[in-house]
């Protein structure tokens, strides 16, 4: 029960260096607050930590050279992605997620890298990113890899990411044009509470107002963030139907139990917040038909 | 103990602290302005070294999961649960707690006026704005984090920044009162939102301080 | 209406410097030179015979100094192994069975919390495990399994409660109130209606968790200690020990919260006994899973019957309850009284046949909460009655019209009741929430609003004894001395305030004490919303006693006979000859006494019979009414509390902030407990011990706008808030979520989930708001009409 190194290495190459040697005993630690957590619970007890706080060039938020998509550093914090003006217009449901994580202590301290990595069933982000197709760098000993949100998160707490490979960045394709994304967050008892359901979705409508495309995710019903393609594909070329999709998404789900909500509670909770999140996201649509008001 | 254990060479990795027998590492912080040297687990949370290393008691263990927001103190500027940031990763940090408030330390202070005590203080002094106060160092201290970069917060960003701050006692119409005196806010009559309260001890009490 | 509390001057703000500095005092910064920490070891059965401890590795690790077990105190001898403020039931450490999980089995003390907290999972408990039973009803039905073999020892000072026992069946005590014949008022009524309710456990969820400094060297006991009952405490350990009282010092300096769960020992008899072992101080801080396993709201289940007229007089109830007292017996047995009248709530009934029980399961010990035994009781009757108004056409307001206590009706226990303003403040909310008979639910989309309503009466402790020391200095300044602890609700300021009136005096001459058994004179507790009533008027009887002895002296001073002076606005003067005057602090000076005491004793009498309920139950009688509108969405089930008005009688208010306060922090648990607050167990086993899974409400989970009004009487005595205004708020919300969705929730706490189950029910069976039922069960009604 000897308490861990703490290592603070300058690049990013001398952080896999340190953690390939310790293959598997040193903890990589950003904003610290899910690490502290653990390690004041002894869920995890590393031999070495890594700290990223010293590592240059992973706090940048910015475009990414093709233009097409937004690159957030791992480091850069839940509150700086939130209020960041290219993310808010770029993808604007990313930086909603990040906007209603925990509260604003959390949020100053926490990362983009640091919540992808923990992979907590009950966080809002992951279910973005997974909407919006983004993908992680990982740098590992070999180099850098591309993987997408959807092949890192694997389990509870558990990713695709090996002992030795750090997220360094979180790359965020811009929103199609004319598509509208809406994130909601459902918390069923303390407006402090984690979310009960989340709902990520982004909608584009086509000229004669059908569906060109719609994307769900669903967050906090399952270890991992639920995105069912076959719902999405019979969507395309129909009228838009939040409340088709509700129900279509409620009958594929098996939902997880925990406080915050029953699995038949959770599936309820599907059947309206991804009407909600889908009719929020038409809303925001930009140069298709005008969308009936709201009803 | 296997050979990870051991010191690695030098350059490997770049800084490293290594625990002594004790499992503690040097660490120089820098609290209310003053640099202090002191030896931490490398696991141990800045809330247990604030209170017990450096008596500043004035930050409180609430939770130990960041919800209550007792233990918050400002960090370079920005309001952060101590109880969930390693003492570790501190060095560098301009850290300040309640008592690092302007004037918060001895009489009249910096500010004199008010018995030294900051805006954000006095309103809450005012106000009343406490019962147990466990939670008002945490309270005070996010407004203090909110008006430094938004010296005219809405009322709803003063709502979003108290979040994450638990009053279990229940003084949330008067920490509010405060907070709208301290913020340059209009204050809002004892009918608040809606029309129930008048007559007597109305809730929220907003009109006067310490009516 | 009387006096309104605007006219109260404005109390000083003692401590209040302190209070936004971060330098209030809390036992939580207690540190004491030498001392070392401890971390229990709780137990992961239920209920088990204790197999064995094995501290081999914790005392093998580094900085451990010992491994206190059970056993340990058995071998050692010489002191007791139970404490308990009732029935000495609930072991220092386990040493024979544990009753649930968490129970305390071995301390762990070294040289720094760390380290105890890291040897502490090195432990090894064994355990044969027997047959656990966590339900009340379950508890008390043949063959369920027994906790406690032999009926535990009683502690002989806790002679207001009766004992009726009955531990076959897990019962710590049953209390019955029986007056009429509410059996044959049954038989003949209209109608009688009959539901089930429930409430979960719950937790008080002080913001400061219990914590305790313990040096018991030598042949003294010396505890700093978090709790709201110094004196109790040191009763306890020192029959412990088997010291006399003056041997155990009790010091209580400013508490984090209390909320009732701080009440009677908890972790102090184990502190204190590990530091006679160990040879010095030792501290224990539980951390916040810890805390909610200490003390807890007690889980409860009523049927409840009552009888009406067709014109909705109610004519007869009866009600069975059950209230859990979880592992051990606690402050249960007293509980149950609380109950039992309770349950009669504040209508005007003359048969009544009320029977409480209080039952031990293996879930953690129940203690007291804000609201004592209170807000369960009315969480029944209160929804009840909304039942019976809407089944017999009754507006809801008009049917508590009709059935509200007025002065000289006679309570269920026997007293007639005066000084009652139940419908003057029915009046006030109904008007405060824009009451309309005939309104129907409002309803945009999926959301719907609608307003509800509810009535409690709640007893103070009775009988019930305070004392208090009033020292008058060399300069005029004076001090309190009290053991009525501070614990947030702003007892020092309000004393301070109720002396310097008393005195004409200036309140910021006035100081109060923190609590040090050596020097602070008796007080029964600081629970039970008494302290202003009881220590109040203590401190007010020591200021007359002090200004007996000013005029005595004074008289000498200013060669006048002691029956012409009189002290006025800080002087002691001769009636009449203003010129002929000394202040006080002259008085103290030339007589030179060095300063001068003046000694105040309350007491209340009174008391009920056990078997009947008939006696004294109150000094006085907490009148608290509440209005609710909410919104809830009608998709999700969640339901929000838009505004609430409450209004209560509060007699002559001392601080008219602090009362606010007191009701607000009611309406925070009222808000809690009506939403979400629920301890959940999985077999005995806590599943959301920490304020990440165990929510309680935030600013913006409080209504938009509410509101307390006090209906007060400078000529009535001082009725302390701390818990009246609690009861009222999570009936008023379910009734008015019934309004707005024809949903009837039994169970608290009118969860999302369960409002949701019941929409959709009401949606199957074709109900409209309004309608009769819920999907949840629990209620029937049977009609003779």
């Amino acid at each position: 029960m000897s308490q861990p190194l703490v290592f603070f290495p300058t690049t990013v190459a001398e952080a896999v260096e340190v953690l390939d040697r310790y293959g598997g005993e040193a903890k990589v630690v950003a904003g610290g607050t899910a690490v502290s957590l653990m390690l004041q619970h002894r869920l995890i007890q590393p031999a070495a930590l890594v700290s990223l706080q010293r590592v240059d060039g992973l706090r940048e938020v910015g475009r990414t050279e093709e233009g097409t998509a937004v690159r957030l550093g791992a480091l850069v914090t839940h509150a700086e992605a939130a209020r960041h003006p290219f993310l808010r217009s770029a993808a604007p449901l990313v930086a909603d997620a990040f906007a209603v994580v925990g509260n604003p202590q959390v949020r100053a301290a926490a990362t983009v890298g640091g919540v992808l990595t923990e992979a907590d069933y009950a966080s809002d982000p992951p279910a973005a990113l997974r909407a919006i197709d983004a993908v992680v760098i990982a740098q590992g000993p070999a180099g850098a890899r591309i993987i997408p949100v959807y092949d890192l998160l694997l389990g509870f707490y558990e990713t695709a990411l090996a002992d030795n490979e750090i997220v360094s960045s979180v790359v965020v394709p811009l929103l199609p044009e004319g598509a509208g994304s809406a994130y909601l967050k459902y918390s069923s008892r303390s407006s402090e509470d984690r979310p009960c359901v989340g709902v990520a979705a982004v909608v584009r409508q086509a000229p004669d107002g059908s569906c060109a495309e719609v994307r769900v995710v669903l967050g906090a019903i399952a270890a991992v963030p639920v995105r069912v393609p076959e719902l999405e594909a019979a969507a395309v070329g129909r009228p838009l139907d939040p409340a088709g999709l509700g129900d279509a998404y409620a009958e594929a789900v098996d939902p997880l139990e925990d406080v915050r909500g029953s699995a038949w509670y959770r599936r309820e909770m599907v059947r309206v917040w991804v009407a909600r999140a889908v009719t929020a996201a038409r809303h925001r649509c930009t140069g298709g038909p005008q969308p009936p008001p709201a009803g | 103990m296997t050979a990870l254990h051991e010191v690695p060479a030098e350059g490997g990795g770049g800084d490293v602290k290594v625990p002594d027998a004790d499992g503690r590492v040097p660490v120089v912080l820098l609290v209310n302005g003053a640099p202090h040297r002191v030896h931490v687990r490398t696991t141990e949370v800045l809330l247990d070294v604030l209170r017990e290393d450096l008596k500043l008691v004035g930050a409180r263990n609430g939770c130990g999961v960041g919800m209550c927001g007792a233990c918050t103190i400002l960090r370079d500027g920005r309001a952060v649960s101590s109880c969930l940031t390693l003492a570790v990763l501190c060095e560098g940090a301009d850290l300040r707690t309640i008592e690092g408030l302007r004037g918060g330390g001895g009489e009249g202070g910096e500010g004199g006026e008010g018995g030294g005590l900051s805006r954000v203080q006095r309103a809450f002094l005012e106000h009343r704005a406490f019962q147990c106060s466990y939670c008002t160092s945490g309270f005070i201290l996010a407004l203090e984090a909110l008006l430094a970069v938004d010296s005219h917060p809405t009322e709803a960003a003063v709502r979003e920044a108290f979040s994450g701050h638990l009053c279990r006692c229940g003084s949330y119409s008067r920490i509010m009162a405060a907070a709208r005196q301290a913020a340059g806010l209009p204050s809002r009559g004892g009918l608040a939102r809606g029309a129930v309260t008048g007559g007597v001890t109305g809730c929220a009490p907003d009109e006067e301080p310490g009516r | 209406m009387e006096g309104r509390t605007e006219d109260v001057a404005h109390p000083p703000l003692l401590d209040a410097e302190d209070r936004v500095t971060g330098r209030t005092p809390f036992v939580v910064n207690e540190e004491v030179s030498g001392m070392l920490h401890g971390k229990l070891v709780r137990s992961s059965a239920a209920h088990a015979h204790l197999v064995g401890v094995d501290t081999g590795a914790a005392l093998a690790h580094p900085g451990v100094r010992a491994v206190v077990t059970g056993a340990l105190l058995v071998a050692r001898g010489g002191m007791e192994l139970e404490f308990g403020p009732v029935v000495r039931d609930q072991p220092v450490l386990a040493y024979d069975a544990v009753r649930y999980i968490g129970e305390p089995i071995a301390l762990v003390v070294a040289s720094d919390p760390f380290v105890a907290e890291e040897a502490a999972s090195l432990v090894e408990v064994t355990y044969d495990h027997l047959p656990a039973v966590f339900d009340v009803d379950e508890a008390t039905a043949p063959g369920a399994p027994v906790l406690f073999r032999a009926e535990p020892e009683r502690d002989p000072a806790f002679v207001d409660v009766t004992l009726r026992a009955d531990y076959e069946r897990n019962v710590c005590n049953v209390f019955s109130v029986v007056r009429g014949d509410a059996s044959a008022a049954i038989s003949s009524a209209d109608h009688v209606f009959e539901h089930v309710f429930e409430s979960p456990a719950a937790g008080a969820a002080p913001l400061e968790t219990h914590v305790v400094v313990a040096d018991a060297r030598g042949d003294r006991v010396t505890v700093w200690t978090s709790t709201q009952t110094p004196h109790i405490v040191r009763r306890q350990l020192a029959l412990l020990f088997s010291l006399p009282l003056n041997r155990v010092r009790v010091v209580v300096s400013a508490l984090g919260g209390g909320f009732g769960a701080k009440a009677y020992a908890a972790i102090e008899p184990v502190a204190a006994v590990a530091s006679r072992l160990v040879g010095a101080p030792v501290r224990i801080h539980l951390a916040r899973d810890e805390e909610f396993v200490t003390s807890t709201k007690h889980a409860m289940r009523v049927r409840l019957r009552t009888a009406v007229t067709n014109d909705g007089l109610i004519v007869a109830r009866q009600a069975l309850a059950r209230y859990n007292a979880g592992a051990y017996a606690g402050i249960s047995p007293r509980k149950v009284m609380f109950g039992a009248y309770g349950l009669n709530g504040p209508y005007h009934i003359a048969n009544v046949d009320i029977h409480v029980e209080a039952v031990c399961t293996n879930t953690p010990p129940a203690g007291a909460y804000r609201g004592f035994a209170i807000n369960q009781a009315a969480w029944a009757y209160e929804q009840q009655m909304d039942i019976i108004a809407e089944a017999l056409g009754i507006d809801a307001a008009e049917m508590r019209r009709r059935n509200l206590l007025r002065d000289g009706d006679t309570f269920c226990t026997g007293e007639t009741l005066e000084h009652l303003h139940f419908h003057e403040l029915l009046d006030t909310v109904t008007e405060r929430i824009g009451w309309d008979p005939d309104a129907k639910p409002e309803r945009d989309g999926d959301l719907v609003r609608a307003k509800g309503i509810s009535c409690v009466i709640e007893g103070t402790i009775t009988p019930s004894t305070s004392t208090a020391t009033v020292r008058l200095n060399g300069d005029g300044s004076v001090d309190v001395l009290t053991s009525s602890v501070e614990m947030g609700q702003g007892m020092r300021p309000a004393l301070a305030s109720l002396v310097a009136r008393r005195l004409g005096i200036d309140p910021g001459l006035v100081g109060v004490s923190y609590v040090d058994t050596d020097l602070t004179p008796y007080d029964q507790q600081t629970t039970a919303s008494r302290s202003m009533a009881s220590m109040g008027r203590a401190s007010e009887l020591a200021t007359d006693d002090m200004v007996e002895k000013v005029r005595q002296l004074a008289a000498e001073l200013l060669e006048a006979d002691p029956s012409d002076v009189a002290v006025v606005g800080g002087h002691a003067q001769v009636v009449g000859v203003p010129s002929r005057r000394l202040s006080l602090a002259e008085v103290v000076g030339r007589s030179r006494v060095g300063n001068l005491h003046g000694e105040g004793t309350f007491v209340t009498e009174g008391g009920l019979d056990p078997f009947s309920g008939q006696g004294v139950g109150s000094a006085h009688w907490h009148q608290s009414l509440g209005a609710a509108e909410i919104e809830v969405d009608i998709a999700t089930g969640k339901v929000r509390i838009l505004r609430y008005a409450g209004a209560l009688f509060a007699g002559d208010v001392v601080d008219a902030v602090g009362a606010d306060h007191q009701c607000e922090g009611c309406l925070v648990f009222g808000v809690g407990n009506a939403l979400f607050e629920e301890l959940v167990f999985d077999k005995g086993q806590l599943t959301n011990a920490s304020l990440a899974d165990y929510m309680v409400p935030s600013l913006d989970d409080m209504p938009d706008a509410y509101g307390f009004d006090l209906a007060t009487d400078e000529n009535r005595d001082v009725h302390g808030l701390g818990e009246p205004a609690l009861p009222p708020v999570a009936p008023a919300v379910a009734n008015a979520l019934y309004r707005a969705t024809g949903v009837r929730i039994h169970s608290l706490p009118i969860s999302a989930e369960r409002v949701l189950r019941g929409v959709q029910a009401e949606r199957r069976s074709g109900g409209a708001g309004g309608g009769t039922g819920g999907g949840t069960g629990g209620g029937g009604t049977g009609s003779r009409a």
